[in-house]
Order: C-alpha cells, then structure tokens, then sequence
C-alpha cells in the first residue's frame, strides 16, 4: 500500500509539473506576440547568449569535425570508400553535429546561468519587486531569453557547421593527404538546402528550448542556495533530454521517407 | 472608483484568509486602514506578517475575504485590473530587493522609465533628487547593489518605492539588519515620506523602537488575527496580556504557553 501511495504521488506530481510547465510556456509565447518588447535586454540576451557561446561551440564543433574526418577515414578504408569522408563530415556537421553540439554546449553554459539568475532573483524578492513596479516578470526577464535563445542559436550553429567542416578539411587535407580542390569539391557536391535548414530548425527549437527550461526552473526554483543549486541542475538536464528527443522529432520530420 | 470618506477607509480587510496546507496562517483578520495614516503591525517571527502585506499587494492568492482599496475589492479584479492597482502601491522590501544587474541610479529609475513610460534621461534627473531626498550622494548612482551597504540599500530601495509615487505604501521589515543608528536614520525618512507626500502606509515589524517611531495606530497580530489595535500612545496601556508580553520581551505569558502546547 505505501509503496503504491509512493507510486500515486509521483505521477501526481509528475502530472503538476507537467501542466505547470505547459502553462509557463503558453504564458510565454503568447507574450512573445504581445507588446511591449524590451530590445534593449533582448540585445543584451542575444550578445549573452550568442557572441559569448561562439569559444566554446567553435571549439566544440571544430575537434568534432576533425575527429569525424578521421574516424570515418579509417572506417571508410576497410571498403575503400575514403572519398565520401568530406561528405560525411559535412552532411553530419549540419544535419546532426552542429545543433547538437551547440545545443548541448549552450545548454550547460547559458540555461545554467538563466536559472540560477532568475533563482536568484526569486529568492531575493527581485520578482517580487518587478511585479510591483508594474513589469511583468515574464515580459522583462523570459520573453528577452527565449526570443534570444531562438535568434542566437541558428546563428551559432551556422557558425559551428562552418568551423567543424573546416576542421574536417584541415584533418583530410594536411593529415589524410586529400588534395584540397577535390575533398571542397566533394564536400559541397551532396550538400542540399535542406540539410542546412533543417539544422538551422534544430537550433532554433534548442534555443527555445534551453530558455524556456532555464527560465522555468530558476521561476520556481526552491528557497535558499540549495534551491538555486537544484534549478541549475534541473535546467540543463531537463533542456539537454529534450534537445535529444527533439532532435529525433525534428530528423523523423525532416528526412523520414 | 468609490472616493474615500471618513465611513470609507483607504484600506479595509475584512476576514482575510490564508493557509499553506494544513499551516493556517491568517485566519480571518480584519484590519482598517484610514487614508494618510501610518499603521505598523506588529508580532512575532512567522506569524504571517510578510504574508499578509504580499496578500494584500497580490503576489500571494488570498484563500478568502475581502482588501478593499477606495472601496474597490482588490482580490477580485481581473490581472490586468490589479496591474493598474499596482501603479499606486509602494513595498520596501526587507532585503531591499534592489536588482543586481542595473545600477542604484537606474533601481531608483526604474519605476518611472517602466511603469510611467518617462524618457529615460528625465527619469535619471528625477530619480537623482529622490536620491537626494533620502541621503544618497549621486556617485552612489553609478553603483551596483553589490558594492554599497545594507543601509544604503535600503536607502536606494526607499527611494524607488517613493519615486513613483504611490498612495499607499508597504514596508516590510524596513530596519531588519540595520544597526540602530542606520534603523533610526531609515525610520525617520519613512516618517517624512510618509508626512510630506500624505502617503497611506502599513508597515509589518517586530522591531518595537521602530513601531513607536513609524506608527499613528499599532495592530498586534497573533494566530492569523489581530489581536489589539489602537493608537502608538496607548500601547503601553493596552490591557492586553499579548501585547503587553510582546512589547516588553518577557519570557513568561500567554504567548510562550501557547507555543509550549503547540
């Protein structure tokens, strides 16, 4: 009997958070499309959020393009098939790579810090103080976050898709011994539109998705310093499980026959 | 909107109720408020005093009853009704709740440039005489909260809850964490605000120097009511065994046998 009560109140509280979560991000977007918009923390959030990610997802993206133009190249031997390690790399930069990693990458650094911010400022009565200075504290402190999530994050991962196909080109170039011409050359030669726009989608659903999770945590995260600790832990697992199986969606969408 | 009459209070709750599951923490309290008087309720730690000024401002739900304000229900208006309530009431927060990111100058602006719409740089002049009105110097404006005392917090944060300028105004705590030279400092530019720009106020304290300094009445609230109000002269003479307990610090009384049996 207890270990059913157990059970019963875990999926009610599952069920709780599940409609609580719903109803932030309704109440999210549809102040997305209402008026006031606050640019100057929006510019604020995109340069937070963007310029200051571009370290860490070049870095990221660059060493996985080059370790996917070896890895596939040694692969690729074992049945003669070296050519298509430019195709690869750049098909998977794109398509799966890029947004991933980025996404992953943003997650950790910027959904981290929008929940321990807004944590901070729920613990300190700074949400308080807001709504009784008639702000809306979803206008001033999550609409600016999600709209920059979903703006910065495509142009990041266009970035990255750019440094991880040249870290690929610099590994088959000066180290596989590819000649330069012919491995460009093969590199765009299977390269559709819709591989770059579908991983551009991907980046723009993790960016939303990232801030809506780190939002939403630091919102209602618990009393104290614990409390905030467990909203920065909650916002990127929960934001890094979704970009995975969003990631599926998104593929299943785009490129299932 | 009802006009305020001598039969109307400002302010008057009348059975207000709140509870945090089975913890029932105001219990019916009723409480009038007229209008430019300074009312300071008084009682011990966690006995809802910071609940019921965030029930009555609307950033908690009252579970029942009724804070009229003018005559006007509060608790029943619809968000965007209360958001335009909100435009007249003040809170110092006990923390001061300044915010970490903007700096004093633009804390004590920012009622004005986001709630009156006020040009920015209008709203910067204005807000340095508020400023000056409560003893900050202008290069404090330049400042972040984290790089200025708990005194001059408080100061910052009572200039922008005045800046606006509300009618009615909350002070939650307002000498919490101030030694008493800076408590006393902070009381008597509450007392001054509160006279030269005829504002309502109610402020929640257990500080009893502090409540004797702000307050025209003192209300004692003890188990979700208030138990005694009256004008600051008579407190001492209240015949109450509660207050008179509480406002001298005595360790034997009706409140520490309750708390024994609880």
């Amino acid at each position: 009997m207890t270990f059913l009560a157990a059970v019963g109140r875990t999926f009610l509280g599952f069920l709780a958070a599940t409609g609580r979560l719903a109803m932030f991000t309704g109440t999210t977007l549809g102040h997305c499309v209402r008026p006031p918009l606050y640019w100057r923390l929006l510019m604020r959030q995109i340069v937070d959020i963007g310029y200051y990610s571009l370290p860490v997802v070049g870095l990221t993206t660059l060493f996985s393009g080059m370790v996917l133009a070896l890895q596939s190249y040694t692969g690729f031997a074992r049945f003669n098939a070296e050519s298509a390690v430019s195709t690869v790399v750049v098909l998977s930069m794109t398509r799966e790579l890029g947004p991933v990693l980025a996404g992953l990458m943003v997650a950790g650094r910027i959904g981290a810090s929008m929940a321990a911010e807004i944590g901070t400022m729920r613990v300190t009565e700074q949400v308080d103080a807001l709504t009784t200075l008639s702000t809306n504290p979803f206008k001033y402190l999550v609409v600016p976050r999600v709209l920059a999530g979903m703006i910065s994050l495509p142009f990041l991962v266009l970035i990255g898709d750019i440094i991880g196909v040249f870290g690929g080109y610099l590994v088959g170039v000066h180290k596989l011994g590819f000649n330069a011409g012919t491995y460009l050359k093969s590199t765009f030669e299977f390269l559709e539109t819709q591989d770059v726009v579908s991983g551009l989608v991907k980046a723009a659903v993790f960016g939303f998705l990232i801030a809506v999770m780190g939002c939403y945590h630091g919102y209602y995260s618990g009393r104290g310093a614990q409390g905030v600790g467990r909203a920065t832990t909650n916002a990127v697992v929960s934001a890094s499980i979704l970009i995975l199986i969003s990631n599926y969606l998104i593929t299943e969408l785009f490129f299932a026959r | 909107m009802a006009e305020t009459t001598a039969a109307t209070p400002k302010i008057r709750i009348r059975d207000l109720r709140k509870s945090f599951g089975s913890n029932h923490v105001l219990r019916g309290l009723d409480l009038d408020i007229a209008e430019a008087e300074s009312v300071v309720v008084i009682g011990g730690s966690g006995t809802g005093k910071s609940v019921l000024i965030k029930t009555i401002t609307g950033l908690m739900d009252a579970d029942g009853g009724t804070v009229e304000i003018d005559g006007v229900d509060v608790l029943k208006l619809t968000p965007s009704e209360q958001h335009g309530i909100l435009n007249r009431f003040g809170l110092l927060f006990q923390a001061g709740a300044l915010f970490d990111s903007l700096t004093v100058l633009e804390n004590v602006a920012f009622g004005l440039v986001e709630a009156q719409r006020m040009p920015r740089a209008k709203a910067h002049k204005l807000a340095l005489d508020f400023m000056g009105q409560v003893g900050l110097e202008p290069s404090v404006g330049a400042m972040y909260p984290a790089e200025i005392s708990t005194g001059m917090r408080k100061r910052a944060s009572l200039a922008r809850t005045i800046a606006t300028h509300p009618d009615v105004v909350f002070f939650d705590e307002p000498t919490t964490g101030l030694d008493p030279i800076m408590g006393d400092i902070i009381d008597e530019l509450i007392v001054k605000c509160v006279k030269d720009l005829k504002i309502t106020a109610l402020t929640i304290t257990h500080d009893m120097d502090s409540a004797r300094r702000i307050g025209d009445r003192i209300a004692m609230l003890y188990e979700g009511k208030i138990i005694w109000q009256g004008p600051t002269s008579e407190i001492d003479n209240s015949g109450n065994p509660y207050v008179h307990q509480f406002i001298n610090g005595l360790e034997e009384g009706p409140i520490e046998l309750v708390t024994r049996r609880a």
